[in-house]
């Protein structure tokens, strides 16, 4: 399983260069004040999206897969590792926000604790995203699922758009209340929950690809 | 000696295409050539024997194991060419190490480069770069390096030049050093299979046709050339095919020195694979 | 040791390789002991099917030319050169007084007969 996930990597070398080139960029606006912290961490989701379809993309392209299937791994280990390789660049990309924002909070722009909160919710929308996208990937293939793609990341926003036009504010007080590392505790909620659909989108993206023909 | 590859009875029906009872057996220490039309069924038979596609009936066997039981566990033994290279083209040659040492227990990566530089191939160049040939040999090289006890082909010589074909028919025989190896090969090439195959199974729209020992097949089956009239004459079940023409008929028997006593008036020459092919191919039954 | 194969002899090719074999060793070219390539390696080399090649060796030493030593490989038996010689010459006498009664049958003379003789011996070694 490491080595398709070393596959991702390999392949996607120039894409993944790019964007870290792009997060340096905005790392050093960012610490210049031209940006907000959530701003970078907008940034990175932005980036992080885009990954599992291009995976898809080049593996169509290349028709990888149904050479994947002749390897003594199983159908399971080959999507496995395509979540694996999601979730490390979830990690990876959120990691490198949390040290923007150690940096930003040491320099004394921002409050640590407000940071890390939203670096934590950036990993589990994030997560969330990838646990709908990759089965629809498999499902679909990576053209047909990329429309998909802007219906998940617009539908909630535009919800809550419409939500708090209309009067819905969520009450959040309540974690005014607690204490800074319980709130905190609930805010980790958001990645962990997301973990679990991780493990339920991998289940549901193995019964797609049990039945596949290559 | 276990055989290589045991299959029995193997079905698969899409729309308006079927394979139907097929069955054959590869020993070990042979090379089994597949050959048949486009779309007789042999990427399809392929396909069943990788598990790539879920077959509708039949038993397969691959290194005495059963193919669906035993799934992950063969194919640690089992190598596979198909007909195109597949990997991507923003790779080299040595990332293909990175991501199949891992995958294959018996991975070995010396084995590996001694390949690559026996094909002359740049281990630091993008395979987007590569020709076919090329790209052939990154994928034979890629399923010799982790040792397997089966190589598995599905038209890979197709589209080379004969140099290219040559050497990689060589490594074919160097590879059956011992009766642990085998090798499926599946090709419309004929002339590769006369020159190296020990056995042969023909698949004619989805049904096997001819099945044996290639030395066999070529000593006995006939191609007899006769008139109209003389047709008449010849009784049922002399000729398996025939094919009519303007000048005259070609018809195929199965074994051409009983043909010759019986009908020694009659010309009875060798028939070649490609003969046997074109016979049964287009020749209509008799 | 040289094997040529022709593939428009119309001789079979395990044939073809134990006629070589045989005449090898019988000029001696082959000595009793020489060691013979293994059934794969001539397979391999000569680019035809091992099935061929384990055929013809194992035709070879059902009439008693190769010895077969499991482990090492095969070798040539020692050989009763008289012997051989004997028994090839009756071969030749036999077929030769077939195609004697054929040419009778035909009423062909003798000199006729002689000619084709030497036709098809000198065909045989171009």
């Amino acid at each position: 399983m490491i080595g398709l996930v070393w596959k991702d990597i390999l392949v996607m070398r120039k894409t993944l260069r790019a964007y870290a080139l792009f997060l340096a960029f905005y790392f050093i606006l960012g610490v210049m004040g031209a940006f907000d912290i959530s701003m970078v961490t907008a940034m990175l989701q932005v980036i992080l999206l885009m990954l599992p379809i291009s995976a898809f993309s080049y593996d169509e392209l290349a028709k990888w897969n149904r050479y994947a299937m002749t390897f003594p791994l199983g159908r399971r280990a080959v999507v496995g590792a395509r979540y694996l390789f999601c979730l490390l660049t979830a990690l990876f990309a959120n990691a490198c926000g949390l040290l923007i924002c150690v940096f930003t909070s040491l320099m004394g722009r921002s409050q640590l604790e407000e940071n890390l909160a939203t670096v934590l919710v950036s990993l589990g929308v994030g997560l969330f995203i990838v646990d709908i996208m990759l089965p629809l990937c498999y499902k679909l293939g990576a053209e047909r699922a990329r429309p998909y793609l802007y219906v998940v990341v617009f539908f909630p926003i535009i919800a809550l758009f419409l939500a708090s036009k209309l009067g819905f504010h969520m009450d959040l007080s309540f974690l005014e209340r607690m204490s800074t590392t319980s709130a905190l505790a609930v805010f980790a909620l958001v990645p962990l929950i997301a973990l679990v659909g991780a493990w339920l989108s991998w289940l549901v993206s193995c019964r797609i690809m049990a039945d596949k023909e290559f | 000696m276990t055989n290589s590859i045991e299959i029995q009875g193997l079905c698969k029906s899409y729309g308006d295409f079927a394979l139907r009872d097929v069955s054959f057996t590869l020993p070990g220490g042979a090379i089994l050539g597949l050959i048949g039309e486009n779309g007789a069924g042999k990427t399809t038979t392929i396909k069943c024997i990788l598990n790539l596609i879920r077959r509708d009936g039949g038993s397969i066997t691959l290194l005495g194991q059963d193919n669906l039981r035993q799934e992950r566990t063969i194919k640690e033994d089992v190598g596979v060419v198909l007909d195109e290279c597949f990997f991507h083209d923003s790779l080299r040659p040595k990332d293909i190490s990175a991501i199949l040492a891992p995958v294959y227990r018996d991975w070995d990566d010396g084995l590996f480069r001694d390949y690559l530089d026996k094909f002359k191939l740049p281990g630091n160049q993008f395979i987007k770069e590569f020709s076919r040939g090329m790209k052939m040999k990154l994928s034979l090289a890629a399923a010799l390096a982790h040792r397997p006890r089966l190589l598995i082909l599905d038209e890979a010589t197709a589209g080379l030049d004969p140099v290219v074909r040559d050497e990689i028919l060589d490594e074919f025989l160097g590879f059956i050093g011992d009766e642990e190896h085998s090798i499926l090969l599946s090709s419309h090439i004929i002339t590769d299979l006369e020159k190296v195959a020990d056995y042969i199974t023909y698949l004619h729209q989805g049904q096997v046709v001819l099945s044996g020992s290639k030395d066999a097949i070529l000593e006995r089956y006939g191609k007899v050339g006769c008139t109209a009239a003389q047709l008449e004459q010849i009784a049922p079940g002399g000729l398996l095919r025939v094919r009519k023409g303007p000048f005259g008929c070609e018809g195929l028997t199965a074994d051409r020195e009983a043909f010759r006593r019986v009908y020694p008036g009659l010309t009875v020459d060798p028939a070649s694979l490609e003969d046997i092919m074109l016979l049964i191919g287009k020749g209509e039954p008799v | 040791m040289d094997i040529i194969l022709s593939n428009s002899s119309g001789k079979p090719i395990y044939e073809q390789i134990t006629d070589q074999v045989k005449e090898q060793i019988m000029t001696g070219a082959l000595a009793a002991g020489d060691a013979l390539p293994s059934m794969r390696l001539l397979a391999k080399e000569l680019r035809i099917s091992v099935i061929t090649t384990k055929r013809a060796y194992e035709e070879l030493e059902r009439e008693g030319f190769l010895e077969n030593v499991p482990g090492k490989g095969c070798f040539v038996a020692p050989q009763n050169r008289e012997l051989l010689r004997e028994a090839q010459l009756r071969k030749v006498e036999e077929k030769l007084s077939q195609a004697v009664d054929e040419a009778r049958k035909g009423g062909f003379p003798l000199e006729e007969l002689q000619e084709m003789l030497n036709l098809l011996y000198q065909g045989d070694d171009i």
